[in-house]
């Protein structure tokens, strides 16, 4: 993830006032930034296979799941589909943050088959990867072989994408900006 | 946005939304600082003068502060001075160094101007001493210890010895210890106790300590503005007050220690009253009963000008003594101790005891008869030097004194204590007007003194005061020249239990007073609705 990331001001300000003037800025505005997401989303989807990760994982859920497991849902079966379905790109604003800042663009990974890939193995920090002989152990040692570490499906796409993405957002974003303050120049006299 | 679901956010945008819900939050603390400091002022008009009394105390901690400070600044400038031939540019460089130190670490400048001057002594160099305050502070924050134990155990370390610095950095390895390099240890203790100091001073504690620290400045800054002023007076003390004063002294030290000479002579006669009183009081038991019964009557039913007369009487007799006698401490026994031999035993054994130890302490035992000296509107006189004052001029008026000579009563014995008072009162009127004429004439050269050394005496003092002051020795006027006199109470050694007394003219007897009394009590039981006594005697009026 990049150290570095572009705080967005005043989308929404200038959208509305911009949209009095000139509709289709906005809908070129619009444009980009769906644009860039549905790449990105579509970047994500491309990285879910069509098989299980692992034999032994099963298409399918558990007909008679532990209880133990997923308080009691079981292990998620592999459905492709599903994953690539439930992987999805957002523009709604989630919480504020101390830093008075919030999303103004997203990929999501709702499925619980696609979030364990995507995050399984991941190491908190402070602590350190497992070595434990077990068939978590295994599992987990086995995904990272042949995945990678963790932060496998949309991360690994922002993490690949994200600049590219702000910087093309951010200059659509001035041009409106631009677009807006030449019809308010112009409504002034 | 979804819940449980992995998000990545790829774009970021600033909201409002919380720097609304801040200033909101401002907005409402504004409110409440508004009702506090509306609370706070009625609090402080109610505690107006507790905070008269915090300025002063904020005043004094300033002055005393600034003076320490001065001190300490003073002792570093001339270490720097001498150990390092720094220049006064290179000094105010230091202090400023200090000053960064002291805000960035929140250590106390009274701290680190010892160590750096120690550090200076140790290096010659103040850039080589900078860098081992450094040092010093990063051990002291990371040991725990405080700064003079770090800045010992680097100095030792400069000259090899490790054993100190190892204990507040066990990161210093043997290895460096044994090759008794110093350059090595130094960076092994900077690596492992690098950036502790500024830790520390991040810590919730040091923030704290911070804001002490700055209090702490605060008052230095208002002790260095109010410096000039004590000095001033400090000047004045030193250039007008204590010449003056050592002048009259040495001008009149032989007639002081005379009047002292003539106080102790007066304490050993007093003695003899006294063991004579005691003796006299153990022989004649029954008229002290008789007195005591006649007290508690008289308490009992409330004022009786006869008693008061009577009392009267005893008061005119310890007044006569209070004036004959030169001590502050025997008047005020006499005064209010009446007619209790231990008090004058215990005043007499304190006058004689002043003297013993060759006048060193005579402000304690004659400070409170200067009447004739007004301190009310110069503050000088509050000054330490104020005892001295009072003490040299008071027994200056009667140094010399003729009647001190003529007041020697002679106690013989079976002589009781009423006959010993009654030769002295004989004594005391002779003297009186000869005590008066030269006590005026001393009193208006030792004002002419005092004028000159900046004291108000009473004759300048305002036409208020001076009325109090003439209405007061009116009455001791009135009570010292009252006819009753010392005649009014004889005591018979046969213990025979009547009491004359004679009040202005008049002959009364104990039966006369015991019927007076009983004629009054009886009215006013009348006017209560009672009997006499209630169906007491006045035997049964006990103590």
């Amino acid at each position: 993830m990049p150290d570095d990331i572009i705080v967005l001001s005043g989308i929404k300000e200038t959208l509305d006032n911009l949209k009095e003037f000139d509709k289709d800025a906005v809908k070129r505005f619009n444009k980009v930034i769906n644009s860039e997401l549905t790449g990105a989303e579509r970047s994500a989807k491309g990285l879910i296979n069509e098989e299980p990760p692992m034999s032994g994982w099963s298409k399918s859920d558990a007909l008679r799941p532990r209880k133990t497991t997923r308080g009691g849902a079981g292990w998620p079966g592999w459905n492709a589909g599903e994953i690539k379905s439930k992987i999805t790109k957002t523009k709604a604003q989630g919480k504020v943050r101390g830093d008075y800042t919030t999303s103004a663009g997203a990929l999501l990974n709702k499925s619980a088959a696609g979030a364990i890939f995507e995050v399984a193995g991941r190491v908190a920090s402070g602590t350190s990867r497992t070595t434990a002989q077990t068939s978590s152990g295994q599992f987990l040692r086995t995904l990272g072989n042949r995945f990678g570490k963790a932060s496998r499906v949309v991360w690994r796409v922002v993490d690949k994408d994200k600049a590219k993405i702000e910087a093309n957002v951010k200059r659509a974003l001035d041009d409106a900006k631009a677009e807006l303050q030449k019809h308010l120049n112009r409504e002034r006299a | 946005m979804a819940v449980g679901a992995v998000v990545a956010r790829i774009l970021t945008q600033y909201s409002d939304k919380g720097s609304k819900a801040a200033q909101k939050d401002i907005a409402k603390l504004g409110k409440n600082i508004d009702g506090f400091s509306k609370k706070a002022t009625k609090a402080f008009g109610l505690a107006a003068a507790a905070s008269a009394a915090l300025a002063l105390k904020i005043g004094k901690d300033a002055v005393q502060a600034a003076i320490q400070d001065q001190k300490s600044q003073a002792l570093l400038a001339n270490t720097l001075r001498n150990s390092a031939g720094a220049s006064k540019e290179a000094i105010v460089g230091v202090e400023d160094y200090i000053t960064s130190l002291q805000k960035q670490f929140s250590v106390v400048d009274d701290e680190l101007r010892p160590a750096m001057a120690r550090l200076v002594g140790l290096t010659g160099s103040i850039t080589a001493a900078q860098t081992l305050m450094d040092t010093a502070l990063n051990v002291s924050a990371k040991s725990g210890s405080d700064l003079a134990t770090a800045v010992n155990a680097v100095v030792k370390a400069t000259s090899g010895q490790f054993k100190a610095l190892k204990t507040l950095v066990p990161e210093l390895s043997n290895t460096t210890i044994k090759s008794k390099n110093v350059a090595k240890a130094f960076e092994e203790v900077n690596k492992a106790s690098a950036g502790a100091a500024a830790t520390r001073a991040s810590t919730l504690e040091y923030r704290l300590k911070g804001i002490s620290i700055a209090y702490g400045e605060i008052l230095e800054t208002l002790g260095y503005a109010l410096l000039p002023v004590i000095e001033k007076f400090a000047n004045a003390v030193t250039t007008k007050i204590l010449p003056g004063l050592e002048a009259w002294v040495n001008l009149n030290k032989d007639k002081l220690a005379a009047s002292f000479q003539v106080a102790a002579d007066f304490g050993v006669k007093l003695l003899g009253v006294a063991l004579a009183f005691g003796e006299w009081a153990s022989n004649n038991t029954l008229l002290f009963k008789g007195l005591a019964i006649l007290i508690a009557g008289m308490f009992a039913v409330g004022r009786v000008a006869a008693f008061i007369t009577a009392i009267k009487t005893v008061t005119s007799a310890m007044a006569g003594l209070r004036t004959t006698a030169l001590g502050a401490a025997v008047a005020s026994a006499f005064a209010t101790g009446g007619v209790s031999a231990a008090a004058g035993a215990v005043a007499v054994a304190g006058i004689l005891a002043a003297v013993g130890v060759g006048l060193a302490a005579p402000g304690t035992t004659s400070g409170g008869t200067g009447k004739k000296v007004s301190t009310g509107k110069n503050p000088l006189p509050k000054l330490g030097a104020n005892g001295a004052v009072a003490a040299a001029v008071t027994p200056k008026n009667f140094t010399g004194h003729p009647s001190m000579n003529a007041v020697k009563p002679v106690v013989t014995a079976g002589d009781s204590f009423a006959d010993y008072l009654k030769k002295l009162q004989g004594t005391l009127v002779s003297t009186t007007k000869a005590t008066k004429d030269l006590l005026t004439a001393k009193q208006k050269e030792l004002n002419l003194k005092l004028k000159e050394l900046g004291i108000t005496t009473t004759e300048q003092q305002d036409a208020i005061t001076q009325m109090a002051i003439l209405k007061n020795l009116q009455k001791q006027n009135d009570l010292r020249s009252s006819t009753i006199g010392l005649n009014g109470l004889t005591g018979n050694q046969n213990g025979s239990t009547t009491v004359i007394i004679n009040n202005a003219g008049s002959v009364i007897a104990e039966s006369d007073l015991l019927n007076k009394l009983v004629d009054g009590i009886q009215t006013v039981n009348r006017r209560n609705g009672g009997g006499l006594f209630n169906g007491r005697s006045i035997n049964d009026v006990a103590v």
